[in-house]
């Protein structure tokens, strides 16, 4: 008899959560995932380039300068020189202080113009022409710098 | 019954332009061309160091044609300073050795006639700071050697 309650109560509690499976209905519907990627390029900050220039002669040094950009993978972009409202890869200028003309040129970068997601060099490379005559009025131990020139700060400016 | 049909109808008709519209949206989105983006670095400078005096080593050569030997004695002036660092052949017969020596610039000025030639030099010297210039003027027939020595 005991056996038989126990059983029986069983079975109307099984009946009783079929009925509640029964009664409640399954829902389900799909998403989408959306990912809004944005590319861009950085650039590092680079140093100053130098020319030790001895008057009347040539370059007897130069120091160049270098910088990277990092671009989005597979990000076509272009990089330039800019000084003022001018842009180029590469500037011939004469100098507002010593007079001597001379020419940076940007160089080309390991791998192309297009973004790697990684660090990409590029090199800034002065030069100029031998047997210029510049402008010293006041040397310091036979040199005169270009401190205060007006023509000798430049950016270099990516695109993309 | 009619009504509940022609209201699903309606429905889902909203629902396919709705759809229809994000899509169009979505596609427009991706056809437009993106405007272009530009960074700049930060600034660098061209650093200049312009050396004068000229000549190797800040050094010129500075000859006589009344010394010693064939090419005379040679001096060397230090342009920057003016000061003479070094001669070599006898001095014996440059007696104007000793003005160089104290920081005076010997000039020597070889003169040449119209059809080439040599009328003689012009030998002297001046001191440190001291500015000449040379012109030759051309005037009756006659070659006049002007220098002007400013102090």
């Amino acid at each position: 008899m005991k056996s038989f309650i126990i059983l029986t109560t069983t079975l109307l509690a099984g009946l009783g959560s079929l009925s509640a499976l029964a009664a409640s209905p399954v829902n389900s519907s799909t998403f989408n995932v959306t990912v809004n990627l944005t590319a861009e390029c950085t650039l590092s900050a680079p140093g100053n380039v130098t020319i030790n220039y001895d008057d009347g002669v040539g370059v007897t040094s130069t120091t160049a300068s270098s910088l990277n950009v990092k671009c989005t993978n597979q990000l076509p972009y272009s990089v330039a020189l800019l000084t003022g409202a001018a842009a180029a890869v590469t500037f011939p200028v004469t100098d507002s202080v010593v007079g001597i003309a001379y020419t940076l040129t940007l160089g080309a970068p390991v791998g192309g113009s297009t973004g790697t997601g990684a660090n990409q060099s590029y090199t800034i490379t002065p030069s100029a022409t031998a047997a210029q005559t510049g402008t010293c009025a006041a040397p310091t131990a036979g040199v005169c710098t270009n401190t205060g020139a007006t023509n000798n700060t430049y950016l270099v400016q990516v695109t993309y | 019954m009619v009504n509940k049909l022609h209201h699903n109808s309606l429905i889902r008709q909203a629902a396919t332009a709705s759809i229809l519209a994000l899509g169009s949206l979505l596609l427009g989105c991706w056809s437009l061309p993106s405007a272009a983006a530009v960074k700049d670095s930060p600034a660098l400078s061209a650093r200049i160091n312009l050396k004068v005096g000229g000549g190797s080593g800040g050094t010129a050569l500075c000859r006589t044609g009344s010394g010693i030997g064939p090419f005379g004695a040679t001096l060397t002036v230090v342009c920057s300073t003016g000061i003479l660092t070094d001669y070599s052949g006898g001095a014996s017969n440059l007696p104007w050795v000793t003005a160089i020596e104290d920081n005076s610039f010997r000039y020597l000025l070889s003169v040449f006639g119209p059809s080439g030639e040599s009328l003689g030099v012009v030998d002297s010297y001046t001191g440190v700071g001291t500015v000449t210039t040379w012109r030759t003027i051309h005037l009756n027939h006659q070659d006049y050697l002007e220098m002007t020595v400013h102090w």
